[in-house]
């Protein structure tokens, strides 16, 4: 069991694209590393899309880092949580102090 | 080897090529994103050789699909003319194939208003053999 504000594991990763040998450009997701985070549900709404009900649970994602271990997030970069994808909608530094980020992220079920 | 290696590393390899695309050379597409200088991307079919008789006949028409992009008609007219001089009369090593004779067709320019590209493409059928 694990207490405290930032008891939730989190993995960032970012598709990078790489050109192989015959030209072809493979894309594989990077991981930018594993962060201790507080994630809390923000939002809920559902859309239907082509029959499909689809369910969009907004996601609020703080966590604490350095800039050795992640110099950037980029708008593709998804949040793996507990099996889940999340997809990153916004990211913050919280306090212009390069130590604690907000991410607003969005789960699409 | 697939041809398609052997046609990166060889227009790679070529000064003139190289000096306007760098490593800028893809199959199929160009990759997502922004792009630092002129590129090419291609496609090949016909990377099959013929069989004949019950002996193996390693000669085959590869028909390759060049296209060329660039920011400005100048530069890609740069491109156009280091490609045609590499195929041009080509009769050498192509990796691990031979290339006899390469046949050029200019299908002609457009521009791209999607990808705000100048495009040219240039095909050219590769007479090979081992």
């Amino acid at each position: 069991m694990r207490a405290g504000t930032l008891r939730h594991k989190v993995e960032i990763i970012a598709p990078t694209s790489a050109r192989a040998a015959d030209g072809s450009i493979e894309n594989v997701d990077a991981s930018l590393g594993t962060f201790y985070a507080s994630v809390t549900t923000d939002s809920l709404s559902e859309a239907s899309s082509d029959d499909k009900l689809v369910s969009y649970v907004g996601h609020k994602i703080r966590f604490r880092y350095n800039t050795t271990d992640l110099t950037s997030l980029s708008g593709n970069a998804k949040i793996l949580l507990d099996g889940q994808t999340l997809h990153v909608l916004s990211a913050t530094v919280k306090d212009y102090k390069n130590r604690m980020i907000e991410v607003v992220a969005e789960a699409r079920l | 080897m697939s041809v398609n290696i052997d046609i990166v590393s060889s227009m790679g390899a070529d000064p003139a090529i190289s000096a306007v695309t760098s490593d800028r050379i893809f199959l199929l597409r160009l990759p997502q994103g922004q792009l630092d200088g002129p590129a090419i991307s291609f496609t090949t079919t016909g990377d099959i050789p013929e069989q004949a008789h019950g002996m193996l006949s390693v000669c085959k028409d590869v028909e390759l699909t060049l296209n060329l992009w660039s920011y400005s008609t100048l530069t890609l007219e740069s491109l156009k003319q280091a490609v045609i001089n590499f195929w041009n009369a080509y009769d050498g090593a192509l990796g691990s194939s031979y290339v006899s004779n390469a046949l050029l067709n200019d299908i002609g320019y457009s521009y791209e208003d999607n990808t705000k590209l100048y495009h040219s493409v240039i095909q050219a059928t590769l007479k090979m053999r081992n």
